[in-house]
């Protein structure tokens, strides 16, 4: 198993476990939730990284994931693992944008519009729009 | 896309498109340096103010924006813009890649978080004043009953998009050092600075969200007749806490643990010897992160609305990894040839008062300790030795050590050495006091006191104004350095990661070749084969 699928299943099985506990030490609810809301988001994030790396080597089936399963504590790079598992092939860096300021400008006016009213959310619509068109018409260019 | 469309350019409108990460990068950390005076301008104020009892120069609500204020510029637009500003330059060049995952992303986080800032400080311009309720924001203080007026919601608006900006910055980060390494730069042979930003970015992506679930909730609260935290509609106040803190307690590692990574950096370079116990750093990072995690109502045993003996053996464990940490840096400069240049000379000060920081925590852990110092100046004392002690120093440690390589110029050893000597001076005289203020039951959050506190107080405001001017020495050195400063060549400090590869400044695309890698330290097998 890659160490970065590891990385988030071992976060995952530790806010379990810590969960577990704390809801029979306390019984409160709100950090026995975040501790599962942080479980299942490492655990997401996990089981998403093991089909992208089985899909990118080609493997998966019950042989992998019994053998990912007993791997999955432990603490070393694996024989193959030189180019990294979840590497991008395609290094593609795209060019100046003016779009996330502008991005960034509408989230602002829309969260400020949210106290002053339309007079600001109105314009950060805008913005938002415009915004929406054009990093996607950008990123499709 | 060619390369020229890519060629670096100078002018205004090229930084605010650029989406280069090294210039995010610096954008990021000028605006951490930025938000650090201003912060600590507010906190100048407040010194000022208790240098004697009485009220002498801001009324008791300008004051309690002044501490809000201080708190909330410090950790969320100096701190934690600063970890981001680094990672964001360095995490791409350690690992080899040309630049992160997502540049458009990480350009939208650097101004979501710069309008974060500014949106929360706006608050000083509207009539009712900034938010005044402390940087943790707790309700009822923070209600619309007892905290009315915008200043209040700005910092909320604020907050929740530095916060979304820190989202973004951390899937970048996480999406950079899984998917971009350079072909050899395997999991274990990565620095261990990037292994700190690694689980730091987890931490943030599992920890921010909670924070903004908790501001939302007390906009609504505000704003829209919600009653989240209103307990005679049935709310909980203690929710917000809950939540609150499930962000906060990882927020002091998520400030913290990458500036372990640096000193981790700088001591074997130092000491010119390799890391002691690589993979023991790393276990201790990924048990630092794990643990932070389950020891958030350490803040909350006064309450006496959570479990005190979990909290407490959790908080407790949490010194284990960070004694492994301590002992592999005292390994690592053990029988080295140490050399005391800047970098280093601020990571022993790093060290020896994040120790005094650490060890003041584990009796905080305690909560019978906690109970009688709670909300006094010790608690105060232990917090800046962890975040002053811990993060300044080191911040100061990784700008020495790193600005060479991003301006192409050296600072001023002497300069540098004046500014350790006045930042060791002037934060001790500052903050030591304040734990024997704290155990003789002087409270925080006040502008006035009993006569009797007067003497220490006054030590402490002078230890500020000395801090303060330590702070223009190293204004002065990088302002000097950009003229006069010595060409600083692309590896000034005999460095062992890749960044010392390349030139000072890194070209655009970071790297025109790479040397195998085969180990944690890239360029110095490198250099040993070239002399071979």
């Amino acid at each position: 198993m890659a160490e970065e699928l590891r990385f988030f299943a071992r976060t995952a099985l530790f806010a379990l476990l810590a969960g577990i506990i704390y809801w029979f030490v306390s019984y409160e609810r709100a950090g026995s939730l975040l501790f599962a809301f942080v479980a299942l988001g490492a655990g997401f994030f996990a089981v998403a990284a093991w089909i992208f790396v089985a899909g990118a080597r080609g493997t998966g089936g019950a042989e992998s994931v019994g053998a990912a399963a007993a791997r999955t504590l432990g603490f070393e790079d694996r024989p193959g693992d030189e180019h990294g598992p979840l590497t991008v092939e395609d290094e593609l860096i795209p060019p100046a944008s003016i779009w996330p300021l502008v991005a960034a400008a509408a989230a602002t006016l829309i969260g400020v519009g949210l106290i002053y009213g339309p007079w600001f959310w109105l314009p950060g619509a805008a913005l938002a729009a415009a915004t929406a068109y054009g990093w996607l018409t950008e990123m499709t260019r | 896309m060619s390369d020229a469309a890519h060629a670096p350019r100078a002018g205004i409108l090229d930084w605010l498109t650029t989406t280069d990460h090294k210039r995010i990068g610096v954008l990021y950390m000028t605006m951490a340096m930025g938000f650090f005076v201003l912060s600590g301008v507010l906190a100048l104020l407040m010194r000022l103010e208790l240098a004697q009892p009485g009220l002498q120069f801001v009324s008791e609500q300008r004051y309690n924006e002044l501490f809000t204020m201080h708190g909330t510029g410090m950790m969320f637009f100096f701190a934690t813009p600063m970890v981001i500003g680094l990672a964001n330059y360095f995490t791409p060049l350690h690992i080899g890649a040309p630049d992160v995952a997502f540049p458009r992303v990480n350009a939208l986080g650097f101004w979501m978080s710069l309008a974060g800032a500014v949106t929360a400080f706006a608050g000083f311009l509207t009539v009712t004043g900034a938010a005044a309720f402390g940087w943790t924001g707790y309700p009822p203080l923070s209600n619309a009953t007892y905290s009315p007026g915008a200043g209040a919601d700005l910092w909320i608006v604020g907050l929740i998009l530095s916060g979304t900006a820190g989202i973004l910055g951390a899937v970048n980060l996480i999406a950079t050092i899984f998917g971009l390494r350079a072909p050899g730069m395997t999991m274990f042979r990565m620095s261990i600075f990037n292994w700190n930003i690694l689980v730091t970015s987890a931490l943030i992506m599992f920890s921010f969200p909670a924070l903004t679930a908790a501001l939302s909730m007390l906009f609504i609260d505000r704003n829209f007749g919600g009653a989240f935290f209103d307990p005679t509609q049935g709310g909980d106040p203690i929710l917000y806490q809950h939540l609150f803190w499930f962000f906060g307690h990882p927020e002091v590692y998520i400030v913290i643990l990458p500036f372990f990574g640096v000193v981790t950096e700088i001591i074997p370079v130092f000491s010119r010897k390799p890391v002691f116990g690589y993979r023991g750093f790393v276990l201790a990072t990924l048990l630092i992160g794990a643990y932070s995690f389950s020891v958030w109502a350490h803040h909350m045993f006064a309450t006496g609305a959570v479990n005190n003996p979990f909290f407490g053996a959790t908080s407790m464990l949490i010194a284990v990894p960070t004694g492994i940490k301590f002992f592999n840096w005292i390994a690592t400069m053990w029988r080295g040839k140490i050399s005391f240049r800047s970098p280093m000379l601020f990571c022993m000060g790093f060290l020896f008062m994040f120790l005094i920081g650490g060890v003041t925590g584990i009796y905080l852990a305690s909560p019978p300790i906690d109970f009688a110092v709670h909300d006094t100046y010790y608690v105060v004392a232990h917090f800046h030795y962890t975040l002053v002690g811990g993060t300044v120093f080191a911040v100061f440690a990784a700008l020495y050590y790193w600005l060479p390589k991003i301006t192409g110029r050296l600072l001023d050893e002497r300069l540098a050495h004046v500014h350790f000597w006045l930042l060791l001076a002037g934060f001790n005289l500052t903050f030591f006091v304040q734990f024997q203020l704290g155990l003789d039951g002087m409270q925080r959050r006040i502008p006035d006191y009993p006569q009797g506190f007067a003497d220490a107080n006054l030590l402490s405001s002078v230890g500020a104004a000395l801090l303060a001017l330590s702070v223009l020495v190293f204004i002065i050195n990088v302002a000097r350095s950009r003229s006069r400063g010595e060409v600083a060549g692309d590896d000034p400090w005999g460095g062992y990661t890749l960044e010392w590869w390349t030139s000072s400044p890194p070209p655009h695309h970071n790297f025109r070749s790479l040397p195998r890698v085969r180990s944690e330290r890239p360029v110095f097998d490198a250099k040993q084969e070239q002399e071979r």
